[in-house]
């Protein structure tokens, strides 16, 4: 058993974060080996903080281009974009690192310092600015900038024993910030609410920053197939009495996302009363997740999710029904609007790591459940263990 | 139902839709002047300007791979979202489309198909704000006649004025991020943890009616030198650096910033406190009433008319050392992104600053920084709104411990 507790750090019961970043460093490097890569210049956050550990500061949402990192396959060095070294992992020497600056001639001009870099001729890049398809070939005029991020994607979704409990630790921070948000919820809570008492919880365990602001809306009755779909921006709506409420969160640790949905009954003080209606929502929820249940494992592809989805009889919910998760999001990996041969080119292996939901609606409203599952050798474990309440008892 | 918002004092009403159509006539201005026939936008802060859409605010590791994308065009908008429940109420549902995923390149493909279907064949300029490695690698084949431009072109001078609809979500914005950091500052004391206070700060944001938290709240504890600071690449006061659970001890100084999202426009706080009951020193309160001076001179020559470069010269006047961080600015923009133009005293240079010239509707974020080594420093950063003839603030937070009132600027 893993204690996924933060303490007793000097009993080296604990994982192993200097094991876990050279491990991590390793795989980026003999990917790049295997593709003819001479560099890679890396601007997604997650594949920065997965390449070089650096945990830097987090901003909600999508931000353009830049070069975040730099690695080099001659040297087998990591240059970084940090005007300090706080937060940044010890295997990096101060003089790799390169300071951020507004303007781009200068950063082009840190980028021609890095020793490799202008000679390399197959640069792998996980994204591109307009700019900056100008820029780049000024600190490497040999390059060609191809495309990275795949290949990168595919070592990131193979996790490390070490990689998991800090899954692990995540889902169970999720747990306890969506059993409080549970406990907040009251007839005439409004929605945004319950997502303040998730945030303010995550941050007693020390972490302060979300992978997802969460999912907190009250489902509306689906009569004739018009409110089928789930709501999931949380709003000002409140919360009326015997209304089904989803909610999904995740949280961050050492990068990893944990996260977990449930559905709960909005009840009045000491009221637990659930309906014949409502039960059966959970019913039809937990007839798709046994489905979904007898197909992970190794060698099952995502379109095989999705049909074990589509065989309960249950409508698709409108969003991918399977991500794979490790340092944020790696892939839709079924259910997504590309479709079922999109979803086959994804095989389940030993390490993979899925969040996995379905939502089912019904005259008493709606059903979500998302669990964080863990691809083992023979099969799978569920690493979500937060009972699913009333419903289900 | 009761307003779930917690309204600033003589809040005026906002119309969101004329907020929304008076963005997209800017915008369709800007396109015009660019010569651009659509733009392709994924940024978060660029859709929200662009469509006004709500999606899921997250980590940007989860944002890319369900990304809310929106072309937009002389005639309107499409938007491609995982969240259509987001998207504004006077937007035909025949422009709201299922998400795109151009992280892959079958993603792309649809991607390509639906610029054909939008903008027809032929030639045509696109302006992008960034392209994921499959897009960059696989979009101009897929769509022939295609010529990439950067967006920045087109969104910068559309986004550099405000409306007065603007002005009031930023009011707004920074109103509900001042109520919550009340209650933040009472709870600021020894065996506090710096998470503790991020704790405090999200239940509150939500209760007072925000949409989002838009950055890790920064509680950084200050060292008196920079040498006892961490190592910085260029030698000046690093800032900011990540917060954690470090247990805050009495007397500490810190240096606050936040930001949430008020109908996407972000807010800016920015305050210099004390852990506990501290009183400031002869040399902090000097510290402070420097850094009111620069603020003083900044809004002495604050209306339309006046250069970047003025408003960087008035600042330095008379200081030893620039009065902002090396890495930072004199001056940010705000709107819907946290930073963006205008940007004064950057590494940009001097010419950069003098074409910046002050016009009504620009907001600026002022964040001096008053460093003497050795003994520490002092920031805060407030937010004024450019007008006719001068300015006005859009942040009122009190200065404690140095004032106990607010402060007539």
């Amino acid at each position: 058993m893993v204690n996924l507790g933060t303490m007793a750090l000097d009993e080296g019961g604990r994982i192993d974060f200097d094991r876990l970043r050279s491990d991590r460093r390793a795989r980026v490097f003999a990917m790049m080996a295997e593709q003819g890569l001479d560099a890679l210049i890396l601007s997604r956050e997650s594949n920065v903080r997965y390449a070089t550990g650096a945990h830097r500061l987090w901003v909600a949402g999508t931000r353009p281009f830049g070069p975040g990192c730099v690695l080099v396959g001659e040297t087998g060095a990591v240059h970084l974009m940090s005007t300090w070294d706080e937060g940044i992992p010890a295997e990096i020497p101060r003089e790799h690192l390169f300071g951020m600056s507004w303007n781009p001639l200068i950063l082009v001009e840190r980028l021609q310092a890095i020793d490799g870099l202008a000679s390399a001729r197959r640069v792998g890049v996980d994204a591109m600015g307009p700019l900056w398809t100008q820029l780049l070939p000024l600190a490497a005029p040999e390059a060609a900038f191809v495309d990275g991020e795949g290949a990168l994607r595919a070592v990131r979704m193979r996790k490390s024993a070490d990689e998991v409990v800090c899954i692990r630790t995540a889902v169970a921070i999720a747990e306890a910030s969506l059993s409080t948000a549970i406990d907040t919820i009251r007839p005439g809570v409004r929605e945004r609410e319950l997502a303040g008492a998730f945030a303010q919880r995550m941050t007693e365990f020390g972490l302060t920053a979300p992978a997802m602001q969460g999912v907190f809306c009250a489902t509306d009755p689906d009569v004739g197939g018009r409110s089928s779909r789930l709501r999931r921006i949380p709003g000002d709506r409140a919360v009326d009495e015997g209304t089904l409420v989803a909610i999904a969160g995740g949280v961050l640790y050492a990068g990893y996302e944990g996260s977990v949905g449930r559905t709960q009954p909005c009840t009045g003080r000491g009221s637990r009363t659930v309906t014949h209606q409502q039960r059966e929502l959970f019913e039809r929820w937990s007839a798709v997740w046994t489905r979904i249940a007898d197909v992970l494992h190794p060698g099952a592809t995502g379109a095989d999710l999705r049909a074990a989805y589509e065989a309960s009889g249950e409508p698709l919910p409108g969003f991918p029904i399977a991500l794979s998760v490790g340092v944020g999001v790696e892939a839709p990996i079924a259910g997504s609007k590309l479709g079922p041969e999109f979803d086959r080119q994804w095989t389940l292996g030993p390490g993979t790591v899925l969040e996995v939901q379905a939502y089912v609606a019904g005259v008493a409203g709606g059903y979500l459940g998302l669990e964080t599952v863990l691809i083992t050798d023979d099969g799978h474990e569920v690493l979500s263990t937060l009972t699913h309440g009333p419903l289900a008892s | 139902m009761s307003a779930a918002v917690v309204l600033p004092p003589h809040a005026i009403e906002i119309d969101t839709a004329r907020m929304r159509r008076d963005r997209h006539a800017k915008l369709v201005d800007a396109m015009d002047q660019t010569g651009f026939d659509a733009l392709v936008l994924g940024g978060t802060g660029n859709v929200n300007y662009a469509v006004g859409s709500t999606g899921m605010s997250s980590d940007v590791g989860r944002a890319f791979q369900e990304p809310t994308i929106a072309v937009v065009t002389r005639d309107g908008l499409h938007l491609f979202t995982p969240y259509p429940e987001g998207a504004p109420p006077e937007l035909p549902a025949d422009r709201i489309h299922d998400p795109l995923y151009p992280e892959f390149p079958e993603g792309v493909a649809a991607l390509a198909g639906a610029l054909r279907d939008v903008l027809g064949g032929g030639g045509i300029t696109v302006g992008f704000d960034e392209m994921s490695a499959a897009a960059h690698a696989l979009l101009p084949a897929a769509v022939p006649g295609l010529a990439v431009a950067d967006a920045s072109l087109a969104l910068t001078p559309a986004k550099l004025y405000k409306t007065g609809d603007e002005l009031e979500c930023m009011r707004r914005a920074q109103y509900i991020n001042e109520v919550a950091m009340y209650d933040v500052l009472e709870a600021l004391r020894p065996g506090a943890r710096q998470s503790d206070l991020s704790g405090i700060l999200f239940r509150r944001i939500f209760e007072l009616g925000a949409a989002a938290n838009s950055i890790d709240p920064i509680w950084q504890v200050m060292p008196s030198a920079i040498a006892d600071g961490p190592f910085t690449v260029h030698g000046d006061v690093a800032f900011p650096t990540n917060s954690t659970d470090r247990i805050l001890r009495e007397g500490e100084t810190l240096f606050v910033d936040s930001g949430i999202v008020y109908e996407g426009y972000c807010s800016d706080f920015g305050r210099t406190w004390f852990t506990g009951e501290r009183i400031p020193d002869a040399k902090e309160r000097d510290r402070y009433s420097r850094w009111k001076d620069v603020i003083h001179r900044v809004l002495a020559i604050t209306k339309p008319g006046t250069t970047g470069l003025e408003l960087n010269r008035a600042a330095r006047e008379g200081e030893d050392r620039k009065p902002w961080l090396d890495h930072f600015y004199l001056v940010h923009g705000l709107g819907t992104e946290s930073a963006e133009m205008p940007f004064i005293g950057t590494d940009l240079g001097e010419e950069f600053d003098e074409s910046i010239v002050l016009q009504p509707g620009m907001v600026m974020v002022l964040e001096p920084v008053i460093w003497d080594d050795g003994d520490g420093g002092y920031r805060s950063e407030d937010i004024v709104a450019v007008t006719d003839d001068g300015y006005r603030l859009l942040s009122s937070f009190p200065y404690v411990p140095f004032e106990t009132g607010a402060v007539q600027w």
